[in-house]
């Protein structure tokens, strides 16, 4: 009989319901949030945490609590997005070297090398510089980056299914080549991408709040953990709630995903970890 | 012809004082003490210090300390003997005089003679000089030197401003046999100003020393000043708050509370020429409508505006642009300081548009005061009768796309002033040739007005022209108005006798001293 | 052994040239133009063509990147578009900084990551295990530029004990330098000690199965200071591997934490360039960023390859 070993489904049983709460909060923003983000009243401006305004006012008199929460909707979304594009591209290119090899191989690989010594922030904001600052930019950029992780990922994985058995049984019944990538090849690259994936999550999370704090992703009076953070800091003396409450936002959001992440890793490839 | 002899209030003052003290036989001392070094903060860097290369305004604040000019301004703008001791306007407005003072020196202990003025105009008057204020000094034929210490400017048409341009800091003199050997006055400055160039490092400070040698003798007072460059606002401010720098005169508002309450500071803040207005594009469909730019102009509550993005720190336009404190001021009471959305409301219906028409407020998102005040102004639209949205992009950007190509439907921008004389307030913004004019307005009538308040010889008759101008810019509203932005300079309680500038420049750093 | 050293210099220099392509391409394309940039509301077309043409920039753009590649290799890198200041000796004058900001960083880090890692490897499938591990997870995920905005708040403006930001020259005081990079080397270091947490705790845990110890034992060494000189042995090549990307990307969040504190270093420069469209200093800025991560790579990974090129296969898998 096989023994199931529970102790690796532990951190994902208690970061699981953290996760899943931070995206229903974040999809709900509208029902969530107690103020509009928009409105403000410059009476109430630079306030402390009341019982009106949990997180307190900012420069403008708006409510910081319910631009945390429509913060978190803009952060999740971007994440998402560029995690997609990062896998789209990563996969795409990965498969196809491992598939091809040789000169294809060669190349393609080198060229993502050579993009994966850029350091990812330094990419990131000549690349959002280039596309012009707005939140879907930011997923473009933050995607681009992610490619080569994901393609160097699927190749070798790809590469490493490529010499199992199973493979060669494949191509032995004649199954045409795109066939092949589809039906043998992927369904094993899913477990390990997954894991990654959560991981590029959570640093597209970090990485589109770095580009706001910098100026250079969602632009005010956009609510954006970024950018409340920076405009926070100019205000750090008369009211710090401003720029340390949606710190911590996004650190707890960081902090429960790469829980998660490290959850799958233990399940899916327990090895992996240690 | 008799020619009309200038004599500024100040020699008069000097020569009567002088009187005075020589029948009473006492030697004229000096009030001040010596000694001292000025830390000032900026927020930008220098662009190059050769007068004629520009058009950077900190370059400007250099520039005004290491080189002289013909004229300088006081602090209330009024212009008075600097390199030239005395200066003479003829009858008909077309020819100026200037009379050197006698043993000028540069830096490098060159003298300073007419033949230095002469290469000085000639190097920015042509056309292809590169020299971004031509427009001040189109109007010059030609300059001769009479003999070493007379100057001659003859003009085309009679210009008003000129002795205000004559102050400026483009119009500074150059040594021109340093020049001419390949000098590279961009890199390191050679004047004949209160302070020596010692040395730029960028991104850091730059470094002068006192002039032993200035023709106001007695001054400057300081051994030596430092322009320390402080790119973040906040560290700005920390720093005038632990006491490393002691002046400034670009003190971000959200600190200035905090900083005037320290005892040891001085508050010196003076409504100058920052002054913010709204740009409706003439050509994007309602905004065609000069009803339609006047409801807006009478809707915006810019007292909100005053307390939001400028903490207090500004003057609401009610008029005119011309500012309160200068002598083209035309007292026209149109705007209520919190709006008035009846009146508005009453013109948008005159005008015929319907509610719920869609317009765009584009602003900067580089610039703290405009992210302020766009969501009081897009309330302030909305209650007319506009869906307003508000969009944002950052600087480099927005010249580019939404400025130069005259994109968007709404935009706020500021200007600062450096002339402080009413023409410089109004040509930019209404003039149709304007490289400013983006929002695509301008009539002939405008155009001709300003032409002739500038070139009309009296003040008199000037100002009368510019009362005209500002009440025919209220009924086209080409522009609105928003509010005048105070300079905010604040030092150290030891430094007596500073007088900030209206212009926001610092040539009265040269009269201040240390306790 | 120099063959190694001669191969990886071979296929190094290739990735400089490319590099270099391909940093050129992403700044020029760069929207917003220059010379808006720097005349601002002042831009008339007229000034914006003299502009273009003074710097070169209406000419196509592989000429303009032969120009600009031909004149870095001699180390002339142009002048600001901003100041007119020659951009060659700024960076030069920059990089000591970063790299110092840098070390000390890393220095942290590993300062927190040795301690930990191993208490963590020797208590193994304990509480104090899970516990640390979670905590490499904590500091991992920790905003650099939050963090900082804390460490500011707390120990510079409320107590008092740090500057709020700037850099005191290395020359001038040792102290003061120190203290003006203690907060900023905190807000990187700790942040990149979760990786390394993880690298000395696997290191560790090897050591402990391994046979190695068995055998050790058996030849009379002593445990404790076998122990340690095994798990050197096995954490060296991680370290060195991983530290060097890890390395990476300290060195590329030095743009924004220099910016935060005000370090005159490499990477608020950068920022500079971006944020004043300043094409000749983003360019020579992010070429020395790049070229600090390759070249640390580089050296990580050739004496990596010198020491044990079989423990590097298996650690890259």
């Amino acid at each position: 009989m096989k023994r199931i070993n529970w102790k690796k489904f532990g951190l994902v049983t208690f970061s699981l319901p953290l996760v899943i709460l931070i995206i229903m909060i974040a999809s709900m923003a509208e029902y969530v949030a107690p103020f509009d983000p928009y409105f403000l009243d410059v009476m109430v401006m630079l306030e402390g945490p009341s019982e009106k305004h949990w997180m307190g006012t900012d420069e403008l008199g708006r409510d910081v609590f319910s631009r945390i929460i429509f913060g978190a909707q803009v952060s999740l979304q971007v994440g998402v997005c560029a995690v997609l594009v990062g896998l789209t591209g990563g996969v795409f290119v990965g498969v196809l070297a491992a598939y091809y090899g040789g000169y294809v191989d060669q190349i393609l690989m080198r060229f993502m090398d050579i993009v994966f010594c850029f350091p990812a922030i330094l990419l990131a904001v000549i690349l959002m510089a280039n596309f012009g600052t707005s939140i879907f930019n930011a997923m473009l950029a933050i995607g681009i980056i992610f490619i080569p992780g994901f393609a160097r990922l699927t190749r070798a994985i790809t590469q490493t299914v490529q010499r199992q058995a199973f493979l060669e049984a494949a191509v032995c019944l004649g199954l045409p080549g795109h066939k092949i990538i589809f039906r043998e090849i992927l369904p094993n690259v899913l477990g390990p991408l997954l894991v990654e994936a959560t991981v590029a999550f959570s640093y597209a999370v970090l990485l589109e709040s770095a580009l706001s704090f910098l100026g250079l992703g969602s632009q005010p009076p956009e609510p954006s953990w970024g950018n409340m953070i920076n405009i926070g800091r100019g205000f750090i003396d008369q009211a710090p709630w401003i720029s340390l409450a949606p710190g911590l936002a996004l650190f707890f959001t960081v902090f429960i995903f790469n829980l998660f992440g490290d959850g799958l890793r233990d399940i899916l490839d327990p090895k992996l970890n240690e | 012809m008799k020619p009309k002899t200038k004599w500024s209030m100040r020699q008069v003052a000097i020569m009567f004082s002088a009187a005075i003290l020589a029948f009473s036989g006492s030697t004229f001392a000096s009030e001040g003490k010596y000694g001292g070094h000025l830390i000032a903060a900026f927020s930008a860097d220098p662009g190059g210090f050769d007068p004629a290369m520009g058009p950077s305004g900190m370059s400007h604040v250099v520039i005004e300390q290491v080189y002289g000019t013909l004229l300088n301004l006081d602090h209330d703008a009024v212009p008075y003997a600097g390199l030239a001791e005395s200066w003479e306007q003829s009858e008909d407005g077309l020819k100026w005089t200037f009379k050197l003072r006698p043993d000028l020196k540069f830096h490098n202990g060159e003298a300073l003679t007419a033949e230095d003025v002469v290469f000085t105009f000639n190097r920015i008057m042509p056309e292809d000089s590169g020299y971004a204020y031509r427009s001040q000094i189109e109007t010059i034929e030609s300059v001769v030197a009479e003999d070493d210490l007379t100057v001659v400017f003859n003009l085309k048409t009679v210009t008003g401003p000129f002795e205000i341009y004559m102050a400026f800091p483009g119009s500074s003199i150059v040594p021109k046999d340093l020049v001419e050997s390949g000098h590279d006055l961009n890199a390191e400055p050679v004047g004949s100003g209160p302070f020596k160039f010692v040395s730029y490092t960028p991104r850091d400070s730059i470094k002068f020393v006192k002039n032993e040698a200035y023709y106001e003798s007695g001054k400057p007072y300081f051994d030596e000043m430092t322009y320390r460059i402080v790119a973040d606002p906040t560290a700005l401010a920390n720093g005038m708050k632990s006491g490393e720098i002691n002046f400034s005169n670009e003190v971000p508002p959200k600190d200035w509370n905090s900083i005037t309450s320290q005892s040891n500071m001085v508050d010196a803040a003076l409504e100058g020429s920052r002054y913010y207005w709204m740009l409706p594009n003439h050509e994007r469909g309602v905004l065609g409508d000069p009803l339609v730019r006047q409801a807006i102009a009478h809707a915006l509550n810019r007292e909100a505006i005053v307390k939001a993005a400028f903490f207090g720190q500004a003057t609401p336009f009610t008029g005119g642009v011309i500012p309160e404190w200068n002598w083209g001021y035309a007292d026209l009471d149109v705007f209520e300081p919190a709006g008035n959305i009846t009146k508005a409301k009453e013109l948008m219906s005159k005008a015929g548009v319907a509610s719920g028409t869609p317009i765009s407020l584009m602003m900067v998102s580089s610039w703290p005061p405009m992210m302020s005040m766009a969501p009081i102004i897009q309330a302030n639209l909305a209650a007319i009768g506009f869906d307003a949205k508000i969009e944002t992009m950052e600087v480099p950007r927005y010249w580019d796309e939404v400025w130069g190509t005259s994109n968007f439907d709404l935009t706020v921008m500021y200007w600062l002033s450096p002339l402080a004389d009413p023409d410089d307030f109004v040509t930019n913004t209404y003039a149709t040739t304007s490289a400013v004019n983006v929002q695509k307005g301008g009539s002939k009538e405008m155009d001709d007005l300003m032409m002739a308040a500038k070139s009309a010889v009296t003040k008199a008759e000037r100002k009368e022209l510019y009362r005209q101008q500002q009440e025919l810019s209220l009924t086209d509203m080409d522009v609105i108005p928003v509010v005048n932005g105070w300079v905010l300079t604040a030092h150290t309680n030891k430094l007596k006798n500073f007088k900030p500038m209206r212009t926001g420049f610092l040539k009265t750093l040269k009269d201040a001293w240390f306790d | 052994m120099w063959k190694i050293i001669a191969g990886r210099l071979l296929s190094f220099v290739p990735t400089i040239i490319i590099a270099s392509m391909i940093l050129f391409l992403a700044v020029n394309v760069v929207p917003g133009s220059a010379a808006r940039a720097v005349l601002g509301i002042q831009a008339t077309p007229q000034a914006i063509k003299r502009f273009e043409h003074k710097h070169g920039l209406d000419r196509p753009l592989y000429i303009q990147y032969a120009d600009w590649a031909g004149k870095a290799i001699k180390g002339d890198f142009g002048t600001s578009f901003q100041n007119s200041v020659a951009v060659g000796p700024e960076v030069a004058k920059r990089i000591p900084v970063t790299i110092l900001l840098a070390s000390l960083a890393f220095g942290i880090a590993i300062l927190i990551a040795v301690p930990l890692g191993a208490l963590a490897g020797m208590r193994h499938q304990k509480m104090s295990d899970g516990t640390i591990t979670t905590l490499a997870t904590l500091f991992g995920s920790t905003p650099n530029f939050w963090l900082a905005t804390l460490l500011i708040y707390l120990f510079a403006l409320k107590f008092g004990w740090f500057p709020t930001g700037g850099y005191v020259p290395f020359q001038d005081s040792v102290l003061g330098s120190l203290k003006s990079l203690c907060l900023p080397a905190i807000s990187l270091g700790l942040v990149s000690s979760g990786l390394l947490i993880r690298i000395m705790r696997a290191a560790v845990i090897e050591t402990m199965e391994s046979n190695h110890i068995d055998t050790a034992i058996s030849k009379g060494v002593g445990p404790r200071r076998l122990f340690f000189s095994h798990v050197l042995r096995n954490s060296i090549i991680p370290f060195l591997t991983v530290g060097a990307v890890e390395f990476g990307f300290l060195v590329g969040s030095v743009v924004i934490i220099e910016d935060v504190f005000r370090i005159p270093g490499i990477g608020s420069l950068v920022l500079v360039g971006i944020i004043n469209r300043d094409y000749p200093v983003l360019l020579a800025a992010s070429m020395a960023i790049t070229l600090i991560v390759l070249l640390v790579n580089f050296l990580a990974d050739l004496s990596a390859q010198l020491i044990d090129p079989r423990q590097v296969k298996n650690v890259r898998n």
